[in-house]
C-alpha cells in the first residue's frame, strides 16, 4: 500500500443502483463518479431518501451496484464473492451507524476487542489497544459495562473507537450524530475527525448535520442520483 | 473467540427460554433412553435367565404338552453313550403353610447333575446322597429357607398336582453370584422322581438338556428322537421366545421417538425465534466482517449447548424414569407373553450412547434451518419485524405445496399392502411431518375464520389479537405444529385405545357366555376330571365345557394351543372372520380340522382351506384350517382344536379350566357360593363369575396400556413446555409495542386480555388442527400399526370426549403460556419499556 498522502483509496465509476420496487424499478443512484483519497474526511449531504445510505453500503461492500465499478486500492469489490467481501470489510472497513452499533451481549471492552479478534490480532496486543482506545475516550472505567448501561453519546463514542480499532483504510459513518444533542455531537465528531487521522484513514460520513459538514475536508452533495462536489 | 461469547451470552440473556428448551430436549431424550433401558433390561433379564437355565447345554430335547418319556434319557445315556445329557423335571407348586407362595420345583439327576448353572454351582459342594439318602429330600436356597423360617433339616409342605406332599429339606444351597441367588429365590430342588411325583408326571421329563459339540452327534441324537420330540438349539429357542415381545417393544420405541420429535420441534422453535429476534445484532456482526460460516457455526453452537445440556439432564431423568417404567413393562410381559422376573434396570452404555446420539442428532437437525437463516442475514441493518413476517407469510404457500412430498410418501408406506411395521411407523412420521408443513396455511385459515367472531365478541382487542397471531407467524408456526402434533398423538392414541377397549369388551361379551369359570391358573397341574364330573351332576348345571391351554415349543418358536371340549352351542362363542361356525363345526369336531385366531392367521399367512403343521406325539402333521376367529387374548395367535382331535394326536389328558353353563333361572352368584364351598374348597382352583372374568380381562387390558398413557402424557408435557417457551418469548419481544399501547391509555387489564386472547387463540388453533390429525393417527394406528404389530383388527369407536379433551388441552396450554408474559408486561411501567429497546 502506498504511503503517499492523497493516494486514491476508493474510486467509483459510473455506479448505478436500482432497487426493484413493488411495481416498477427505483433508480436511486444513476452514474456516480468519484474518488476518495487517503486520510481525507468527506461529508455527503443529501435529502432524506436521496440514497446516502445506499451509497455507503456500496462502498462498504454490504451491497452490490447494479452497474458500474467500485475499486478499492485498484481492486474491484463488485467482483468479489460474498465471502471475500466479508473479509474485505473485516480488514479494511469500519462502520458507524446512527443506532445499534454495539453488540448488546458483549461488554464495552469486548465490543472493542471484537474486530481485533476477528482480524486475528493476538490477545495481549489487542487488549493493550482497547485499553488505549478507552483511555482516549475517557471511558476506561466503563469497560465492563454492557452497552445498554451507557448514554447515547457514550455508546456512539465507543462505536467510533470500534470503527478505528483495527486501523482500517476506510471508515463509513451513516448519520453518526443523528440522534445526539449539540454538545455530544461535537464530542463524537471530534473523535471521528481525530482518531482516523492518526492512521491516515479515510472517513466518509453521510449526514444532514451542518456541524459535520463544517468540519469536513470536502463536502459532496447527493441529488437526483448523482454526486457533485468540489474536489479538494 | 469472542463470537462464542456472544452465543453464550445470548443463551444467558433469556435464561427461561434456554432452560425450557433444555427441559424439552431432556424430557425427549429421557423418554427415549428410559424406554430403551426398559426394553433392554427386560431383554437382558430374559437372556440371563435363559442362559442360567441352559447352563452349558447347547441343545434341548422338547416333547409335547405332556413332556417326554423318561426312558428316552436312559436310552441316550446308557444305550447310545451320549454323556452330556441332563434330565429336567420342572413344575409349579404352592406352599400352603406360607400364604400359598408359589415355588418352582426343579428335579435333577443327582449323579448326572444339571446344566442349570445356578443349581450346578450352588450344589457343587454337596454329595449326591444329600438328595438320595432321605425319602422326598429337597434343597432350598439359603435365602428362601431364611424367608420361610425353616430350620434345617426341616419339613416343607407343598401342594402339587395331586395334593399335598411333605418334603424333607436336608440342606440349603447358595451361590456367590447375586444373579444366581436371585434365580434360586423361589426354587425347590429335588431328585427326578420326587419332582415327578410332586408335579403329577410320573415317568415323564419336562425336557432333556444336552451338551452337543459336534454336528455328527447332533444328527445322531436327532435320529434317536421319538416322533413327538424335537431337538432345539438353546440360543435359537431363546431368540424365538424373545421374538414374541418384539412388536410390543417396537411400539413403545416409536412412541418414545415421538416424544423426542416434539422435543426437536421445541429446540427448532427456540433457535428460530432467537435468530429472528437477533436479526439486527446479526446484521451488525455482518457489517463488522463476520462471515456466514461463522454465523452458522455460532448459532449451531448455541443449539448444541442447549442440546448437550438437555442430553446430560435427559440421561439422568431417563435412568430414573426407566425404574418407574420397568414395572409396567414387566407386568405386561408377564400378563401377555411369558414369566419373566425382572426387577433391575441394567444401565447399558449402548442404550445411553443411542440416547445421546439421538438427542444430539435431533438438536443438530433442528438447528440446521435457523443456523442457515442466521448465515443468510444480509449485513444491512434494515431490520423490520413486519418484513420477516411478510416473508414468513410468503413461504406459507410454498410449504403447503411441499407437504405433498411427505404426504405421498406416508400414503405409500401406510397403504402398500404387505408393508412392514417399520414402514408403517416411518409412514406415520412422514404424515406428521407433512402435517407440520401444512400448519401455517391452516393456521391462517383458522384465524381468518375466527376473525369476525372475535371482532364481534371482543371488539378491538379481538381484532388486535387475531392480527397479533398472523403477525407472529414466523415465530409461532413451529410451536403450533408441535402442540398440534402432541395433542393429536394424544387424541389418536386415545381413540385407538378406547376403540380397542370397546372392541375387546364386545368380543368378550360374545366369547365369554358361560356363567362360571373355574381354572387351575398359574400351574400346569390342571383340573381333576373327577371334580368336573361331580360339578356336572350338581342340580342347575346345564352343560360344561373344558379347555386345555398349552404350548407347543419348538425350534421355530412357540405355538399356543387351545383345546376345547365343547358341544356345538359353545362353538358359537367364536366370532368368525373367515369361514363360519356352521360349516366349520363338523370338520372341527370329527375331521381333525383346527381353527386359528386372527393374529395367528396374520403372522403365518394362513386362511380357510390352508393347513398348519403341528408337532403331535406321533410326529409333525398337517391340520386343515376350518376358520379364522377374532381373538384378542394373544397377539402371537392361537390354534384351537377339539378335545377329540387333541386326544387322537397327543396323549395329554390334562384340563386347564372348565366353564359352567347354568339352567335358566339359576342365580349364578348363589351357585358360585355353593360350588366354592361344596366342591372347590381346599383345591387350588380359582372360581370366577362371568363378570369377574370380564373385569379381570379388562384390568389386564388397561395394565397393558398403562405405559402408553405415561408416554402420551410426557409427550404432551414436552409440547406444553414448547408452547410456553415460544409464546413467552414472542410476547416479551413485543414489550415496546405494548408500552406504546400503555402510553396511549391501554389499561393493564386490557393488555392482559389482549395477550391471553392471543395465546388462547393460538392454543385453540393448535387444538382445532390436532383433531383431524388425531383422527388420522387413530385410523393409522388401528388399521396399519396394530395390524402389522399384532395382526388383529378392531372396530373404530369414535366418542366426542377425546376430541373435547384435545381441544381443552390445547387451549389451556395457550392460556397458561399467556399468563406469565401478561403479568409481567402489565406490571412493567411503559416508560421502562420505551427506553429500553
Ligand atoms: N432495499 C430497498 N429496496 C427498495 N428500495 C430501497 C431499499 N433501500 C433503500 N431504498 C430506497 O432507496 C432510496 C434511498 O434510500 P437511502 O436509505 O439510501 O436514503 P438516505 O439518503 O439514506 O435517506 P435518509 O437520510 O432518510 O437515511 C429511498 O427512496 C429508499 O426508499
Ligand atoms: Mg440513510
Amino acid at each position: 500500500m502506498s504511503m503517499t498522502d492523497g493516494d486514491p483509496v476508493i474510486e467509483l465509476s459510473d455506479v448505478h443502483k436500482i432497487y426493484p420496487d413493488a411495481q416498477r424499478e427505483r433508480t436511486v443512484l444513476r452514474g456516480i463518479n468519484a474518488t476518495f483519497r487517503r486520510g481525507e474526511f468527506v461529508a455527503i449531504l443529501g435529502r432524506s431518501g436521496s440514497g446516502k445510505s445506499t451509497l455507503l453500503n456500496l462502498l462498504g461492500g454490504i451491497d452490490l451496484p447494479s452497474g458500474g465499478d467500485i475499486r478499492f486500492n485498484g481492486l474491484s469489490i463488485a467482483n468479489l464473492n460474498e465471502r471475500r467481501r466479508t473479509l474485505f470489510r473485516r480488514e479494511h472497513v469500519g462502520f458507524v451507524f446512527q443506532f445499534f452499533n454495539l453488540i448488546p451481549t458483549l461488554t464495552v471492552f469486548e465490543n472493542l476487542l471484537f474486530t481485533l479478534d476477528l482480524n486475528g490480532v493476538d490477545r495481549a496486543r489487542a487488549q493493550r489497544r482497547v485499553e488505549e482506545l478507552l483511555s482516549r475516550l475517557g471511558l476506561s472505567d466503563r469497560g465492563d459495562s454492557f452497552p445498554d448501561r451507557l448514554s447515547g453519546g457514550e455508546q456512539q463514542r465507543i462505536a467510533v473507537a470500534r470503527a478505528v480499532a483495527h486501523r482500517p483504510s476506510l471508515v463509513l459513518a451513516d448519520e453518526p450524530t443523528g440522534n445526539l444533542d449539540r454538545d455530544t455531537e461535537r464530542e463524537v465528531l471530534a473523535l471521528l475527525r481525530e482518531m482516523p487521522k492518526r492512521d491516515d484513514t479515510t472517513v466518509i460520513a453521510a449526514t444532514h448535520s451542518p456541524e459535520v459538514a463544517g468540519c469536513a475536508d470536502r463536502v459532496m452533495r447527493l441529488q437526483d442520483g448523482t454526486l457533485d462536489g468540489a474536489q479538494s | 473467540m469472542i463470537l462464542a461469547r456472544v452465543s453464550m451470552r445470548n443463551l444467558l440473556r433469556h435464561p427461561w427460554q434456554s432452560i425450557l428448551s433444555i427441559v424439552g430436549i431432556a424430557l425427549g431424550v429421557a423418554v427415549v433412553i428410559a424406554i430403551d433401558l426398559t426394553n433392554e433390561s427386560a431383554r437382558r433379564a430374559f437372556k440371563l435367565s435363559n442362559q442360567m437355565v441352559a447352563g452349558q447345554a447347547t441343545h434341548h430335547i422338547i416333547g409335547g404338552p405332556s413332556g417326554l418319556d423318561e426312558t428316552l434319557y436312559r436310552d441316550l445315556r446308557v444305550e447310545h453313550g451320549i454323556r452330556g445329557a441332563w434330565p429336567v423335571v420342572e413344575g409349579r407348586l404352592r406352599l400352603p403353610d406360607h400364604d400359598g407362595q408359589r415355588f418352582t420345583v426343579i428335579g435333577v439327576d443327582p449323579f448326572a447333575q444339571t446344566s442349570h448353572s445356578a443349581i450346578h454351582r450352588s450344589t457343587r459342594g454337596l454329595s449326591p446322597t444329600e438328595l438320595l439318602s432321605v425319602h422326598n429330600a429337597a434343597l432350598l436356597a439359603d435365602d428362601s429357607a431364611r424367608r420361610l423360617g425353616l430350620t434345617i433339616p426341616g419339613e416343607l409342605r407343598v401342594h402339587g398336582a395331586k395334593g399335598d406332599h411333605r418334603l424333607r429339606v436336608t440342606a440349603t444351597v447358595s451361590s456367590d453370584n447375586a444373579l444366581e441367588n436371585q434365580a434360586l429365590r423361589a426354587v425347590v430342588i429335588t431328585d427326578i422322581s420326587t419332582a415327578q411325583v410332586v408335579t403329577g408326571n410320573v415317568g415323564r421329563l419336562t425336557r432333556i438338556d444336552l451338551e452337543l459339540n459336534d454336528p455328527a452327534t447332533v444328527t445322531r441324537v436327532r435320529g434317536l428322537l421319538p416322533p413327538g420330540a424335537e431337538l432345539a438349539g438353546s440360543a435359537a429357542r431363546g431368540n424365538a421366545l424373545q421374538q414374541m415381545t418384539r412388536a410390543f417393544e417396537v411400539n413403545l420405541t416409536a412412541l418414545s421417538l415421538l416424544a423426542l420429535v416434539v422435543g426437536m420441534f421445541l429446540i427448532y422453535n427456540t433457535m428460530t425465534v432467537s435468530v429472528l429476534q437477533r436479526h439486527r445484532q446479526i446484521a451488525t456482526l455482518r457489517t463488522l466482517g463476520v462471515g456466514d460460516r461463522e454465523l452458522f457455526a455460532s448459532v449451531a453452537l448455541e443449539a448444541l449447548t442447549l442440546g448437550a445440556l438437555g442430553v446430560v439432564a435427559g440421561i439422568g431423568v431417563g435412568i430414573v424414569l426407566s425404574h418407574q417404567l420397568l414395572g409396567l413393562v414387566a407386568q405386561t410381559i408377564n400378563d401377555l407373553y411369558f414369566r419373566l422376573d425382572v426387577k433391575q434396570v441394567s444401565v447399558s452404555a449402548w442404550s445411553l450412547a443411542k440416547g445421546i446420539a439421538l438427542g444430539i442428532g435431533a438438536t443438530v437437525v433442528a438447528a440446521l434451518a435457523p443456523a442457515l437463516e442466521a448465515s443468510r442475514v444480509p449485513p444491512q441493518i434494515t431490520y423490520t419485524r413486519s418484513g420477516q413476517e411478510s416473508a414468513a407469510r410468503g413461504s406459507v404457500g410454498r410449504l403447503a405445496w411441499f407437504a405433498i412430498v411427505p404426504c405421498v410418501a406416508a400414503a405409500v408406506l401406510l397403504l402398500l399392502p404387505g408393508g412392514s411395521l417399520y414402514a408403517g411407523f416411518t409412514g406415520l412420521f412422514f404424515a406428521i411431518f407433512g402435517f407440520a408443513l401444512l400448519t401455517p396455511a391452516l393456521l391462517l385459515l383458522i384465524v381468518r375464520l375466527a376473525h369476525p367472531w372475535l371482532a364481534r365478541t371482543l371488539g378491538l382487542i379481538g381484532r388486535m389479537a387475531a392480527r397479533g397471531v398472523t403477525e407472529s407467524l414466523s415465530r409461532t408456526r413451529v410451536t403450533i405444529a408441535a402442540l398440534a402434533v402432541a395433542v393429536s398423538a394424544t387424541v389418536g392414541v386415545g381413540i385407538m385405545i378406547s376403540s380397542f377397549r370397546t372392541t375387546v369388551e364386545h368380543w368378550l361379551v360374545n366369547y365369554l357366555r358361560a356363567d362360571l369359570y373355574v381354572s387351575a391358573s398359574g400351574s400346569a397341574n390342571g383340573v381333576d376330571p373327577g371334580l368336573i364330573r361331580r360339578v356336572s351332576q350338581l342340580p342347575g348345571v346345564k352343560s360344561i365345557t373344558t379347555a386345555r391351554w398349552t404350548n407347543l415349543d419348538g425350534a421355530a418358536g412357540r405355538t399356543q394351543l387351545f383345546v376345547l371340549d365343547a358341544q356345538s352351542e359353545a362353538f358359537e362363542n367364536f366370532q368368525f372372520k373367515d369361514g363360519d361356525a356352521a360349516s366349520a363345526w363338523p370338520r372341527f369336531k370329527d375331521r381333525d380340522a383346527v381353527i386359528v385366531s386372527e393374529p395367528y392367521a396374520y403372522h403365518h399367512r394362513r386362511g380357510v382351506g390352508d393347513t398348519v403343521v403341528l408337532r403331535t406325539d406321533r410326529g409333525a402333521r398337517e391340520f386343515e384350517v376350518a376358520g379364522v376367529f377374532y381373538d384378542y387374548g394373544s397377539d402371537r395367535g392361537v390354534v384351537a382344536l377339539h378335545r377329540d382331535t387333541y386326544d387322537r394326536h397327543w396323549s395329554d389328558p390334562a384340563i386347564s379350566s372348565f366353564a359352567v353353563y347354568l339352567d335358566a333361572g339359576i342365580d349364578a352368584d348363589d351357585f358360585a357360593a355353593t360350588l366354592q364351598d361344596g366342591v372347590l374348597d381346599g383345591t387350588e382352583l380359582t372360581l370366577r363369575s362371568n363378570r369377574q372374568l370380564r373385569a379381570l380381562s379388562m384390568d389386564i387390558f388397561d395394565r397393558t396400556f398403562a405405559i402408553t398413557n405415561v408416554l402420551r402424557v410426557l409427550t404432551v408435557v414436552i409440547a406444553v413446555i414448547g408452547i410456553f417457551s415460544a409464546l413467552m418469548s414472542i410476547q416479551l419481544e413485543r414489550g415496546r409495542e405494548f408500552a406504546v399501547l400503555r402510553a396511549n391509555g391501554f389499561t393493564p387489564r386490557q393488555l392482559w386480555a389482549l395477550v391471553t386472547t392471543e395465546t388462547g387463540l393460538l392454543g385453540l388453533a393448535a387444538g382445532v388442527l390436532a383433531l383431524p390429525l388425531g383422527l388420522f393417527l387413530a385410523l393409522a394406528l388401528i388399521f396399519v400399526i396394530n395390524r402389522r404389530s399384532f395382526g388383529w383388527t378392531m372396530q373404530v369407536w369414535l366418542t366426542p370426549e377425546h376430541f373435547v379433551l384435545g381441544l381443552v388441552l390445547a387451549v389451556a396450554a395457550g392460556l397458561l403460556a399467556g399468563i406469565y408474559p401478561a403479568l409481567r408486561l402489565a406490571r412493567t411501567p411503559p416508560s421502562f419499556a420505551l427506553r429500553h429497546e
